[in-house]
C-alpha cells in the first residue's frame, strides 16, 4: 500500500467518506471565536454550537458549490453503524461567497458526540449549474458517495476534517493518574 | 519450531478465511482468529498440550481425540504434532510455549482439506495480510475459564486495538497536517518578505525622485 501523507487519506477519511481526489477549490471554515478548522484538529462541542463561517474559493460567481458535514463515525468509532450522520447542507453556493449565500437544505445540527472521538468531514462539490438538491428523509446513515453521484456532482472539489470527543467526559483530564 | 506452530496457525486460519463469507477488515481476521481455538476448545474435550508443561507425555492428551471419525490426515497432523512435541519435549525445556494451536481443526471444520503431514508445512500459503503477530503470550492459556468470558477479552482486546489504530493514525495525519502547514507557511512568509522588499525598493525609489521634482508649470515666477 502506497504510504501517503495526505492527513484525508492517514485518517480515512479518503477511504470512509470519500474516493481519493484532488483538491482544487479553496475553501476556509472558521467557527466562533475565530476558530479555524484545521485537518485533524480537535474542536470541542462548546465550539461548534453554532455553523461556521465558511469561505469558497474559487473565481467566477456562476460556479455553484454544495456543502455538507458528515460524521463517518456516528454513533461511536467503532462500531459507526450510523455512517454517516448528517450534519449540514447548503447548496448553490457562489464561488467566493459563503455558505449563508447557498440555499440550507438541510439545518445545521451541532454535533455532540457520546462514545470515542468522532471525525467530522466538510465536503465541497462542484455543481454543473444551478440545481435543486433535496434533503434526504433522515441524517443517519446518508451516503456521501451516492448523494455524488446521485445529483451528478462528481468528485469533491474540498474536504477538510476535524476531531470532536464529548466534553468532560468522565474519567477523562479529570481523574489525576 | 515457533515457525511451525505459527505457520499451522496461519493455514487454519487461511483456511477459515476462504470458507467463510468475511470482509477483508483486520478486525474480523482478528476476532476470527481468536475465536476459532476456543470454540474448538470447548467442542474438543481435551485441551491441546503445551511444551511446557512437564510431566503430561503429548500422547495421553491426544489420544483422547474428539469422537467424530478423523480423517487420516488428523491423524497424520496429530502424529505429527506428537513427533514435535516429542522434540520440543526433550531438547527444549524452557522452550517458551508455543500457542497451544487447535490440533485437529479439521475435525471442526470438515470441510478444509488438509494434505498429509509431510507436506503440511512445505504447502502452507502464508497471506501477505495476515499480521504474524507473536503468538505467545497473546492466547491465554487454555483452562478452566467459561469460554464467554474469554470471548468477551477478546473482542475487548480486537477493540482496543482497533481504538490504538485509530489513535495512531490521528496523530500521523496530524503531524502531516501540521507539517504541511509549516511548509505553505514558510512559503508564504519568504514570498511576503520578498514583496516587502520589493515594495520598500519601490517606495524608496519614488522618493529619491522627488526630491529632484520642483515647480515648472503651476508657478512660473
Amino acid at each position: 500500500m502506497p504510504r501517503s501523507t495526505n492527513p484525508l487519506v492517514i485518517s480515512r477519511v479518503v477511504g470512509d467518506v470519500l474516493e481519493p481526489f484532488t483538491s482544487c477549490v479553496g475553501i476556509r471554515i472558521v467557527y466562533e471565536g475565530n476558530t479555524e478548522v484545521v485537518n485533524c484538529s480537535e474542536l470541542k462541542p462548546s465550539q461548534i454550537i453554532h455553523q461556521p463561517r465558511v469561505e469558497v474559493g474559487g473565481d467566477d460567481l456562476r460556479t455553484l458549490y454544495t456543502l455538507i458535514l458528515v460524521d463517518p463515525d456516528a454513533p461511536s468509532p467503532g462500531d459507526p453503524n450510523m455512517r454517516e450522520y448528517l450534519h449540514w447542507m447548503v447548496t448553490n453556493i457562489p464561488a467566493t461567497t459563503g455558505a449563508t449565500y447557498g440555499e440550507e437544505v438541510v439545518a445545521y445540527e451541532n454535533p455532540r458526540p457520546i462514545v470515542g472521538i468522532h471525525r467530522l468531514v466538510f465536503v465541497l462539490f462542484r455543481q454543473m449549474g444551478r440545481q435543486t438538491i433535496y434533503a434526504p428523509g433522515w441524517r443517519q446513515n446518508f451516503n456521501t458517495r451516492d448523494f455524488a453521484e446521485l445529483y451528478n456532482l462528481g468528485s469533491p472539489v474540498a474536504a477538510v476534517f476535524f476531531n470532536c470527543k464529548r466534553e468532560n467526559s468522565p474519567g477523562g483530564s479529570s481523574r489525576r493518574r | 519450531m515457533e515457525e511451525v506452530w505459527k505457520d499451522i496457525n496461519l493455514a487454519s486460519l487461511n483456511d477459515h478465511n476462504t470458507s467463510s463469507s468475511s470482509t477483508s477488515s483486520a478486525a474480523f481476521i482478528f476476532q476470527d482468529f481468536l475465536a476459532r481455538p476456543f470454540t474448538i476448545n470447548t467442542t474438543s474435550d481435551p485441551p491441546p498440550p503445551t511444551t511446557t508443561s512437564p510431566s503430561p507425555s503429548p500422547s495421553p492428551s491426544l489420544s483422547p481425540s474428539p469422537a467424530p471419525p478423523q480423517s487420516l490426515t488428523a491423524l497424520s497432523l496429530g502424529s505429527h504434532h506428537r513427533h514435535i512435541n516429542n522434540r520440543n519435549h526433550h531438547f527444549h525445556h524452557q522452550h517458551p510455549a508455543p500457542p497451544p494451536p487447535p490440533p485437529l481443526p479439521p475435525t471442526s471444520t470438515p470441510k478444509l482439506p488438509y494434505p498429509s503431514s509431510p507436506l503440511f508445512v512445505d504447502t502452507l500459503p502464508c497471506s501477505s495480510s495476515l499480521p504474524c503477530f507473536p503468538t505467545t503470550k497473546r492466547f491465554p492459556e487454555p483452562s478452566s475459564d467459561s469460554s464467554p468470558t474469554l470471548d468477551r477479552r477478546n473482542k475487548r482486546m480486537i477493540k482496543n486495538r482497533e481504538s490504538a489504530a485509530r489513535s495512531r493514525a490521528r496523530k500521523q495525519a496530524y503531524t502531516n497536517e501540521l507539517q504541511l502547514k509549516v511548509d505553505h507557511l514558510l512559503e508564504e512568509n519568504a514570498r511576503l518578505k520578498r514583496q516587502q522588499q520589493q515594495l520598500c525598493e519601490a517606495a524608496a525609489n519614488q522618493q529619491k525622485k522627488k526630491s529632484t521634482l520642483y515647480r515648472t508649470f503651476t508657478a512660473p515666477f
